[in-house]
């Protein structure tokens, strides 16, 4: 019966081996020409705030963690909803409004607690 | 426009809103709670509307013929406003009449789901599946949404004056209360795996928030964080479980795993595997020994209404849980279960009897105490009859009921002590405030298990399902546990009773929502234990199961 999963198993063996197959080929035989430009922290083309190591940063940010895991979640269910809306009709507007008003009472409570506030 | 002509409608699900129609309630007035908490002077702009909306509902159900459900709508819709037209500026007394009229409903809305649906007009039952097979409405289902709505429904009064004493009466309490109840009576309809995980879940997630009420106390914090930590950890075991049960049987409903597992050539290895994880899951929720450390620094720390809540309600929501699952799913691997299981129950009925003596704070032994009844009710399930089913079921109400009075004396006695109640603070206390030292004596009877109280029915008819099936050991286990823990519980009325104070002052006047909370405790405990025909009855029909 286990059998059945030996494919995923298969498949997790060769996605890690390429991901560490590739970078140790490129770091192997690829040349390397480091410039002060090339050695910076990437962040989407803004300047870096800090260095990564040891920075701290504040407590806050986990208000905006959990907004986003809301939000995400609720577009999670928005995308398949919105491909058979049609054929759900009334009864699938109905749910997702159900769905989409309960959210809503969470997130007005959360701005009325001052979570959106920074300071 | 050709694409519109081209859609077709699926078969839309039929959604049969009458089978959670108390959860439904709840839910909705945890949301409008929710609203009004944060509506500060401008509540009657939350209120206003809602009760209108609410009547309309009402109306409309009542045109279409659903009169009782309807009438509940309405009544709350009424009350709402009318309660913040009452207390204009005292939000948790609007917040505690909201939930509270709302947990009533729901009581009404049960017995309506029993009148209409469940019941067959001769007192039996004929349980029903909805919603695909989701929920099960039959006897656990219903027995454990009267335990857990009485639970609640007698806590709100109890905790209002100690939470405000304590000024951490914040206006989340009464809605977190409703989803916590919300989650436990879900768990009890729950038929398939991932309701039962999402059900536990959203007990959970409330009950962790609602045990770090008090924040300033160092106690309750650490209280929190280890219930929560110790949860999650739970909760990642039963879910790995139950995707072990998933690969043994290829089903995620629970009758469907049943049948599975009956038949020769499944996976036994693998779906025991699962069924062990679960009961650590589960285990860890209703506090059975292996996994039970967690009892009594959370029970110690968090707020006592908090506790009673706790050790009344989640005790019988997760024997619902459990219940359901070896009934329902894995009677087929009854040999492998049972032992277990009984091994467990006797360790839990010891361990919690003889720690629980050597304890110094009411509340700390209160909570090995109910480790200690974690094993009494467990006997119940490993005798794997309707009797022990319905005792079960039974037992779960009795204790929910004594300990609720029991933790409310302790609320009432904390208004003098401002903290913890250790053992020494009661003395001459039977003298002084004579009412909750009888009440309190009352409730430890009953946790012992005397005649006159509930406790003693509840452990007669566990222990008599338990010899009937043959687990003679087990109930004679539990028979010497309950001369160890009728040991202590004697120690505290003897204290009570026998010793003298240094302080004679009787204890300030408890609040009128105490005073009920604690009255209506002990006259449960007095009449379910001399007239307990009518809920043994119900008990008995609600061995009915969605098989």
């Amino acid at each position: 019966m286990l059998a059945e999963y030996l494919p995923i198993l298969l498949l997790f063996l060769v996605a890690s081996a390429f991901a560490v197959g590739s970078v140790a080929v490129s770091s192997l035989v690829g040349p390397r020409q480091p410039n002060p430009t090339k050695l910076s922290a990437y962040e989407s083309g803004n300047e870096p705030l800090a260095d990564v190591p040891g920075t701290r940063f504040s407590v806050k940010f986990y208000m905006v963690a959990m907004l986003f895991l809301i939000f995400d979640i609720e577009a999670v269910f928005l995308y398949p909803w919105a491909l058979v809306f049609r054929e759900l009709g009334w009864f699938g507007l109905g749910q997702m409004a159900l769905f989409v008003g309960i959210l809503g009472v969470a997130f007005i409570y959360e701005i009325g607690r001052g979570g959106l506030e920074w300071d | 426009m050709v694409l519109a002509q081209d859609a077709t409608t699926l078969d839309v699900p039929d959604v049969a809103w009458s089978s959670f129609a108390p959860e439904l309630l709840l839910t909705a007035a945890a949301l409008v709670l929710l609203l009004v908490a944060i509506a500060r002077g401008r509540q009657l702009l939350v209120a206003a509307p809602t009760g209108v909306v609410a009547v309309g509902l009402g109306v409309w159900l009542v045109s279409t013929d659903v009169v009782v459900p309807g009438a509940v709508a309405i009544v709350w819709g009424l009350a709402l406003p009318a309660a913040v037209f009452a207390f204009p500026h005292r939000g948790s007394l609007v917040q505690a009449w909201g939930a509270g009229v709302a947990l009533a409903g729901a009581l009404v809305l049960t017995g309506w789901q029993f009148v209409t649906v469940l019941g067959d007009g001769a007192g039996g039952m004929t349980p029903q599946s909805a919603l695909a097979g989701a929920l099960a409405n039959d006897g656990i289902a219903f027995f454990t949404r009267i335990t857990v709505y009485l639970t609640a429904l007698i806590v709100l009064p109890l905790g209002y004056g100690y939470l405000r004493d304590r000024r951490i009466n914040r206006a989340e309490v009464e809605p977190l209360l409703l989803l916590a109840v919300v989650g436990m009576a879900a768990l009890g309809t729950a038929n398939d795996l991932i309701t039962l995980f999402v059900a536990l879940e959203v007990l959970s997630l409330a009950l962790y928030v609602l045990t770090g009420l008090a924040r300033r106390d160092r106690r309750s914090q650490e209280a929190s964080l280890k219930y929560f930590v110790m949860g999650a950890v739970a909760s990642a075991i039963l879910l790995y479980g139950m995707a072990l049960m998933y690969v043994a049987t290829g089903s995620l409903s629970l009758p469907t795993i049943g049948s599975v597992v009956a038949l020769a050539g499944t996976n036994q290895l693998v779906s025991a595997l699962g069924l062990a994880l679960v009961t650590v899951g589960i285990g860890f929720k209703v506090a059975l020994v292996p996994f039970h450390l967690w009892t009594p620094d959370v029970y110690q720390g968090a707020p006592t209404n908090i506790t009673a809540f706790m050790a009344a309600a989640t005790k019988a929501a997760g024997f619902a849980a459990v219940l359901r699952l070896y009934l329902v799913a894995f009677p087929g691997l009854q040999g492998l279960w049972a032992p277990v299981l009984a091994v467990l129950a006797a360790a839990s009925m010891l361990y919690g009897a003889y720690v629980a003596l050597v304890q110094r704070d009411l509340k700390r032994m209160l909570a090995y105490s109910s480790i200690t009844h974690a094993g009494y009710a467990t006997i119940g399930v490993v005798a794997v009859t309707d009797a022990g089913l319905s005792g079960t079921l039974w037992y779960l109400l009795t204790y929910a009921v004594s300990t609720l009075g029991a933790f409310g004396c302790v609320i009432a006695i904390e208004r003098r002590r401002r903290g913890e109640v250790a053992l020494v603070d009661l003395r001459g206390l039977g003298r002084t405030s004579p009412a909750v030292a009888g009440i309190l004596a009352l409730c430890l009877l009953s946790l012992a298990g005397m005649p006159p109280t509930a406790g003693f029915v509840g452990k007669f008819v566990v222990f008599q399902a338990g010899i009937e099936a043959g687990w003679t050991w087990l109930v004679v286990i539990g028979v010497l546990s309950s001369i160890v823990a009728a040991f202590f519980y004697l120690r505290i009325a003897g204290v009570m009773f026998l010793e003298t104070a240094d302080d004679d002052r009787p204890l300030p006047a408890s609040s009128l929502g105490l005073t009920t909370g604690i009255a209506v405790s002990a006259t449960l405990v007095v009449f379910l234990g001399v007239q307990p025909q009518a809920f043994l009855h119900l008990a008995d029909a609600a061995a009915a199961l969605v098989r």
